[in-house]
């Protein structure tokens, strides 16, 4: 090996020795030190022979002294190719450009992306960006991240984090914003109105006015606490339609805690006999492949294997390149394997999981914070081989619902106060 | 058997005595054989014939015959050869 890589760099011809005293030539041209190897005789007067390039120029001196007549076959190595190189001067010159050029180019930045901005558009943070040197166009080494960073982040103020990554000639620049307060969602008067139908328990007014006490029975949409303020009348007794008399105070976003008891109940009715059925667990794959309309099974059964299966089916396209696709899908089915079964249950037991699953039903809907008070279940008639519960639940809840209110703007004249948002 | 000269006597003693390899002190060929397929022979005074089927090298005290099929030179240098091919027979001739 280390032979071989010697010789490459020195280079060497391969040969063709004719003549009658080829063992002489042998003789004589080791006698004289030139290397020789890979000596192949071919037929009585002709032999085939590698040197050295040292040892070329010797070689025909001990030709002529033998009558031998060599003929250059073969020329190989790093000499030659070097001739070879300098012959094609400038095709050599671009491939050495085309690659150096190719190494420049990657140290330069080619793309920006945004990510993590919500409120912040992207133009500003690119802009801002900009500014410090990170754009389009940019010498990689000349850029300072960690300043970039800190730029963006002291220009744009809605940011509360900036993260700058290069990766190959993409920089991405990753953001977190601040999180705000929550800002009203709605704008003008707000209305607090029952989300459910109940029975108020204890009420909590933080701003606006309360339409109804505790112990009161409320339907849904019935407002609880109400948005625009009204002071006592003037004057007198209220005007029976209520104009002009009672004197509006203000427009706000009412809030406040409306605890009531909400009722629930779900009714579930189910077989006594469970049946149905549970994959086993054995599985055939089926691998095609679809190019345009027409299909190939590569691997797997033709049809499905099983009296019973589940069937589920991928398909895997093959990006190419960006976006480029190629019009060739593998898809891959899978059969599952069913077994059906049959679960004998006593009346008691069936009825202890509709009941649990007339619980799970109820649960679903309650809304956070609520806590069930008292739960009844009932277990009426029901059809034959079948069993019936009925659950009842008392659940104690907030059931405080904003709802936007019509503005009331005041008179003109009475200035003063000014509606608010 | 011919009495022999009083110098290489002397000289064959002293490799003896001295435990030295008798290769390089009398100046006799080592031959290294890998299987059939390989030989290595340092000390040869020449190639008397060469071909596929047959090679002929002197060497101290006679010549070396080697018979075998596709047999290649790979290296030859002033002291030493290096011969490849399928190696059937080796012998040697006292000249």
């Amino acid at each position: 090996m280390l032979r071989n890589w010697w010789l490459f760099w020195l280079g060497y011809v391969k040969v063709r020795a004719t003549g009658t005293q080829l063992e002489k030539f042998i003789n004589l041209a080791v006698g004289r030190g030139i290397p020789l190897f890979d000596l192949r005789r071919e037929s009585a007067g002709d032999m085939s022979i590698k040197v050295r390039l040292d040892g070329f120029r010797s070689l025909r001196h001990v030709a002529r002294k033998t009558h031998c007549h060599v003929k250059i076959e073969e020329r190989s190595g790093f000499p030659f190719l070097w001739l070879a190189v300098r012959r094609y001067r400038s095709v050599c010159f671009g491939a050495l450009m085309f690659v150096l050029i190719i190494c420049l180019l990657s140290t330069v930045v080619w793309d920006v992306e945004v990510i993590g901005n919500e409120r912040v558009d992207k133009p500003t943070i690119l802009g801002m960006a900009a500014k410090h040197g990170v754009r389009v166009g940019t010498w990689k080494p000349l850029l300072d991240v960690r300043a970039a960073e800190r730029g963006i982040m002291q220009m744009v103020s809605d940011l509360e984090w900036v993260g700058i990554h290069a990766k190959g000639t993409r920089i991405t620049i990753e953001v977190q914003e601040k999180v705000l307060p929550k800002s009203l969602p709605i704008a003008g008067p707000v209305n607090i109105v029952a989300g459910k139908d109940g029975l108020v328990q204890r009420l909590l007014v933080l701003v606006g006015e309360g339409k109804v006490k505790e112990g009161d029975q409320v339907t849904k949409g019935q407002v609880l606490i109400s948005g625009v303020i009204y002071g006592p009348p003037v004057s007198g007794e209220p005007d029976k339609a209520g104009n002009g008399k009672a004197q509006l105070v203000e427009n706000v976003q009412a809030k406040g805690e409306v605890w009531s008891k909400v009722w629930y109940t779900a009714v579930v009715e189910e077989p006594v006999i469970r049946e149905g059925s549970l994959p086993t667990g054995k599985v055939a794959d089926q691998w095609r492949i679809k190019w345009g309309k027409q299909e190939i099974i590569l691997k797997g059964p033709r049809f499905n294997p099983f009296p019973a299966a589940k069937e589920e089916v991928y398909v895997r396209t093959t990006g190419l390149w960006r976006n480029l696709q190629m019009p060739v899908e593998i898809i891959k089915t899978e059969y599952h394997e069913l077994r059906p079964y049959r679960q004998e249950r006593s009346p008691e037991e069936a009825v202890e999981g509709a009941r649990g699953k007339a619980r799970q039903q109820i649960n679903a809907g309650l809304a956070p914070g609520g806590r069930v008070i008292r739960e009844m279940v009932e277990s009426p008639d029901a059809p034959p081989g079948m069993v019936r519960v009925k659950v009842a639940v008392e659940v104690l809840e907030d059931i405080a619902t904003p709802q936007p209110a019509a503005p009331v703007f005041k008179p003109q004249k009475e200035t003063g106060r000014t509606y608010r948002r | 058997m011919k009495l022999e000269p009083k110098k290489q006597r002397l000289q064959k003693i002293l490799a003896g005595f001295l435990e030295m390899p008798k290769d390089i002190l009398l100046d006799l060929p080592k031959i290294t054989v890998i299987g059939n397929v390989q030989m290595i022979l340092e000390n040869h005074r020449g190639i008397v014939e060469y071909n596929e089927e047959c090679v002929r090298v002197l060497v101290t005290g006679g010549q070396l015959v080697i018979n075998g099929e596709k047999l290649v030179l790979r290296t030859i240098l002033p002291e030493e050869l290096i011969l490849e091919g399928y190696i059937k027979k080796l012998e040697y001739r006292p000249g």
